[in-house]
């Protein structure tokens, strides 16, 4: 996205829509963790050049899991990763997983890829709920390697031309655990200034 | 008489397995498992189950559209939809499709039991 | 020894005792090529196939270093500012895979980044020496100007692929 036309004041809108959605996803995950207390950062909105996209949830060579999903509603493209870190997929999954089953094996994969599901569609009911738009959302998928192999892989399998993004993170920790995860959405090119105009930004 | 019959239809295993452990555990029996709303569809048909639980977000067909071919098929059929995405616009054309109940994940397992007790009560 | 890192739709250059590296191609696909007389190496990390596919309606700067045709014309024209010869170059390619498991019909555009890769230097007569593509795991990949020596890692494995001339090709 071309980053002419995103002003403070957008950025102040599209973090505070980032802290709405990441706050209902992070209670739902509060949910399935028996209520333990989780953590939300404030949500950084950044516009980034195409090649510092692959950096954009920290050191690039580090394993995570990420699980992509495309949201849509008439006015806007949304993708969303929920990524994370490997100690927090594993700690997730040793929570959540029955005993007995291979942490990263079938089941485990598609508890994370249920769990991108669910924080997702938790924080598109949030942004339905603030802006009045119904959002449609695609299954997940699921990658498990290097974060900037998989956020390349973001870019070009979506086809993405533009030399600049912009990326709406908001990090989550679960406290008692010392885990964090990531909510990160790449809004497409030239589909963010009708939500804009909706929220009221000039 | 036996034990109420369900299908129950989401794309993710996980969600299915939970579904299943949460049903059999009180009484229920899974009949068949669909991944997305075709297999959903057509499992209905050959198993003719007592009760449904539909997942909305799946590949090829949704889960809403699924509902309104099932109910096309038979308007008596008996399909709660469990999940994510608990939008009110969703939920409306959920019940218009001809679900009888919307349990929004992540739940409790008593919100299924319920749902379903409810619902079978008609 | 100098390390010069080389981002996404980037590409680099580098001479006698460099480093090239690029981390995590996933389907992205890295061309490396090494003029083993000069000890001149180039990496290029690519994003897509085919510039003309997606320049329709475009109003940004062009980068040719994101797109496979372009890509390795614009490496190659680097090297050969280094003082590169073209006839003295081979190629190593890695990446292409395809990361994410979901649900999802065609060839991937992984798969179609290293056709594209293989036909351009194909056409500009660059021998491809050594390939490690596709699959579903993420790479880094690195040459070292000063020995032509490829070192492809992925999070479960390392693979040295040392820069060998069997067939004379290129040497000008
Ligand atoms: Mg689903």
């Amino acid at each position: 996205m071309r980053d002419a036309g995103i002003t403070e004041q957008h950025k102040d809108i599209l973090a505070e829509l980032a802290n709405i959605g990441t706050g209902n996803a992070a209670t739902a995950l509060s949910q399935m963790l028996d209520h333990e207390k989780i953590l939300l950062e404030v949500p950084e909105v950044n516009i980034s050049p195409l090649q510092h996209v692959p950096e954009s949830l920290g050191d690039p060579g580090q394993k995570i899991a990420a699980i992509m999903m495309e949201a849509a509603c008439d006015e806007l493209e949304l993708t969303i990763l929920l990524a994370l870190p490997l100690p927090a997929t594993l700690s997730l999954i040793d929570q959540l997983l029955p005993e007995g089953l291979e942490p990263l094996g079938e089941m485990g994969r598609s508890l994370l890829m249920e769990l991108g599901n669910i924080l997702t569609g938790s924080y598109l009911n949030a942004l339905s709920d603030m802006t009045g738009l119904t959002f449609t959302l695609s299954p997940p998928g699921l990658g498990l390697d290097m974060a900037g192999a998989l956020l390349g892989s973001v870019i070009a399998d979506k086809a993405m031309l533009e030399d600049s993004f912009i990326l709406i993170k908001t990090t989550m920790h679960i406290l008692s655990r010392e885990v964090e995860g990531n909510l990160l959405l790449l809004p497409s090119a030239g589909s963010l200034h009708k939500i804009l105009a909706r929220l009221g930004a000039q | 008489m036996g034990k109420k019959t369900v299908l129950v239809v989401d794309d993710t295993a996980f969600m299915r397995m939970t579904l299943k452990n949460i049903l059999e555990k009180n009484g229920y029996s899974v009949i068949g498992e669909g991944e997305d709303g075709l297999q959903a569809i057509e499992l209905y048909k050959e198993l003719n189950p007592s009760l449904v639980t539909m997942d909305i977000t799946m590949p090829n067909l949704d889960g809403i559209k699924a509902i309104e071919e099932i109910i096309k098929h038979d308007a008596g059929a008996v399909i709660i939809v469990v999940s994510a995405m608990g939008q009110k616009a969703l939920v409306i054309d959920a019940l218009n499709a001809g679900a009888k109940d919307f349990v929004v994940k992540p739940f409790q397992p008593e919100r299924i039991t319920e749902a379903l007790q409810k619902v079978s009560r008609g | 020894m100098e390390t010069t890192y080389v981002y996404i739709a980037d590409l680099a250059v580098s001479q006698n005792e460099g480093l090239l590296v690029t981390i995590g191609l996933g389907s992205c696909v890295g061309v490396a090529l090494y003029d083993a007389k000069r000890k001149i190496a180039g990496l290029v990390h690519i994003l897509l196939n085919d510039s003309k596919q997606y320049l329709r309606d475009r109003s940004n700067q062009f980068n040719p270093a994101k797109f496979a045709d372009t890509a390795i014309p614009e490496l190659i024209k680097a090297m050969e500012e280094r003082g590169a010869s073209r006839g003295a170059l081979v190629a190593h390619l890695a990446g292409g895979s395809q990361l994410f498991d979901y649900k999802f019909d065609g060839v991937g555009i992984g798969q179609k980044n290293i056709e594209a890769a293989r036909a351009k230097l194909k056409e500009l007569g660059i021998a491809i020496l050594s390939e490690d593509t596709g699959g579903d795991y993420g790479r880094t990949m690195k040459i070292n100007a000063g020995s032509g020596e490829v070192i492809i890692s992925s999070l479960s494995r390392e693979k040295k692929l040392t820069f060998i001339n069997p067939r004379g090709v290129g040497s000008d």
